[in-house]
């Protein structure tokens, strides 16, 4: 964690395309996220068989309890969703590398019992159509962060972007519209 | 797609997002004339609008859990050893098991003349956050006042270099009871008799305003000598002095820590948890005791709280019988959903499974007879009145008939 900067400060700097704000926002959030993983396989351990967004909620909620620098449940929100996007898509990129350089996929524990089909696709399809939709409105990017990349519902989004749930379920359903168009493209 | 056709799309797609039916068509139809190319597009994103969230979710949700895998095992991959180190007094030896939130090692006592093996509980690094630690340091204040010959001892307690908090608790050199149960060929009344010695040792922790919360056979170990040894008070909680559980941010982790299959209702409604939660996890672990499976196991999630009758897991087999009555009514009396149709206590549940031992009435069949004639009572006093009098009439024949 860069000392003490300011979550709301890195959002901005991001938001004006400051070069690093992404490196520096991901230092911030990383840990909390790493947590929160190390939570839902904690619960995952005690019987739970998927991963449920009740958990990512609590331990949301934990994080911030424990942590003055998530004090603001909107702020760690946003970030958190946005910084999950970019680990997605960095992700997914990573994999689909290692399968075009090695020719065999490395098997590891972690992809066993995944389905086969490639879900990193699919996140780099998004990615790719978030691009040209925050051109129309950068209202629909936030709003596809936190619903999609970070799995937040309609209500935990309005809050963690100052929006009436309303507005989410509007602007929900346009940013839809385009990201399925998306991943038809990919797999017609 | 140039910007300005990009914008254009949009304009008319938002519009035609807020109409319906025939006016969307009309609209469309107005808004789009010639261009036809403009009006399949925006039909495209109609359509895909409406569609289910669901399509969304499964390649993202699919990507999100494969990324929190691969974080945890980044870090699994750096995992500490704390192996050959002398903590406190404390030799560390082999770890032994790596929960969620901590370590455990086996640990030798270095200080004094007598060794003695131990557990040696330490929160991983990098989970040392605000509210863990609390936890943590919860557990460690209510092993403090547990003392109990059923309740695993702390020997020791105190903090690595780093800060992270550890506990050395007395090592069990045993199985989970279910595990014990079936490799050792335990007979259904060693199984009780078992369980009556968890219901002691819960009953001990309730007088001291301590709810386990989260008990279940891989928490109750039986040593090598047929000892019984309730375990892990990680989530346990001190109730306030009213018994209820008060509303501090420690408890509000509780609702996500839940065991699926083993929590009580109230736990998963998020409703205050009591003496009571233990007292039906016991009822579940009597039911796995005498069915060797778990009541809720395959069962739909929505499948309610109804914990079904040990006898019917168990009919064509040859301990049917010997299950059916007493011990499907202590284990629906223990596992009722109203709390207040539970035993009062684990001690009153274990005073059932003794009578129920020693050949006596026990209390759960009584409550049970007692519902299944309620219906009459309104109605028909004299018929109630008449039915217990046939009934001890019968018993009475009976018994004349079998002396």
């Amino acid at each position: 964690m860069p000392a003490h900067e300011d979550i709301e400060a890195l959002l901005a700097a991001l938001r004006s395309r400051e070069p690093g704000a992404m490196d520096r926002l991901v230092e911030a959030v990383y840990p909390a996220l790493k947590r929160l993983a190390h939570f839902q396989l904690a619960g995952e351990r005690q019987g739970h068989t998927l991963t449920t967004t009740a958990i990512v909620h609590e331990a949301y909620l934990r994080m911030a309890t424990g942590d003055a620098r998530w004090s603001d449940r909107k702020h760690f929100l946003r970030a958190a969703a946005t910084v999950m996007r970019h680990l997605l898509v960095d992700h997914a990129r990573q994999r689909d590398a290692d399968k075009r350089g090695g020719g065999q996929v490395p098997i590891s524990l972690a992809d066993e019992g995944l389905p086969v089909e490639d879900d990193g696709v699919a996140v780099i399809a998004l990615d790719g159509a978030l691009k040209g939709i925050a051109e129309l409105d950068p209202r629909l990017e936030q709003i596809v962060e936190c619903r999609c990349f970070a799995g937040l519902s309609v209500s935990d989004t309005a809050d963690a972007l100052g929006m009436s749930v309303r507005t989410v379920e509007r602007e929900w359903r346009r940013a839809k519209g385009y990201l399925l168009r998306a991943l038809d493209r990919e797999n017609p | 797609m140039n910007a300005a056709r990009a914008r254009l799309l949009d304009e008319v797609y938002v519009q035609a997002l807020g109409l319906k039916g025939r006016d969307r068509r009309a609209f469309l139809a107005r808004r789009c004339g010639e261009d036809g190319e403009l009006r399949r597009e925006v039909l495209a994103l109609l359509v895909a609008a409406d569609a289910s969230d669901d399509r969304l979710e499964w390649p993202v949700g699919t990507a999100r859990e494969r990324l929190w895998r691969a974080m945890t095992q980044a870090d699994a991959g750096s995992q500490e050893d704390l192996a050959g180190q002398l903590i406190g007094g404390w030799r560390i030896g082999e770890k032994v098991s790596r929960g969620g939130l901590a370590s455990v090692y086996r640990a030798r006592c270095e200080r004094g003349g007598r060794a003695r093996s131990a557990a040696f509980k330490v929160l991983r690094r990098g989970l040392d956050t605000d509210d863990v630690i609390a936890r943590f340091r919860a557990e460690r204040q209510i092993l403090a006042s547990l003392h109990h010959p059923s309740i695993a001892r702390m020997l020791d307690a105190g903090a690595l270099a780093d800060g992270r908090p550890f506990i050395v608790m007395e090592f069990v050199d045993g199985e989970p009871i279910t595990a014990h149960c079936e490799n050792r060929g335990v007979d259904t009344a060693g199984r009780l008799r078992l369980l009556v010695e968890v219901l002691r040792a819960l009953h001990h922790a309730h007088l001291h305003r301590v709810v386990h919360r989260d008990v279940k056979p891989s928490n109750v170990l039986v040593s090598r000598d047929g000892k019984v040894v309730l375990l892990d008070f990680g989530i346990a909680k001190l109730l306030a002095a009213d018994g209820a559980s008060g509303a501090s941010s420690l408890t509000g982790a509780g609702t996500s820590l839940l065991t699926p299959g083993y929590a009580s209702p109230e736990q998963y409604s998020g409703q205050p948890v009591t003496t009571a939660s233990d007292v039906y996890q016991a009822g579940l672990m009597l039911y796995e005791l005498l069915t060797g499976e778990r009541p809720f196991e395959g069962k739909p999630a929505d499948c309610g709280f109804a914990v079904p009758l040990p006898s019917t897991a168990l009919r064509g087999t040859s301990r049917h019988d010997a299950v059916r009555g007493d011990l499907d009514a202590i284990t629906r009396k223990a596992t009722q959903v109203d709390i207040a149709a539970r035993y009062a206590s684990a001690d009153e549940m274990a005073r059932d499974l003794l009578r129920h031992l020693d050949g006596r009435p026990v209390l759960a069949t009584r409550d049970a007879l007692r519902d299944r004639l309620r219906w009459l009572e309104p109605r028909k006093p004299w018929l109630t009145t008449a039915i217990a009098v046939a009934a001890a009439g019968a018993a009475a024949w009976v018994a004349s008939e079998t002396a």
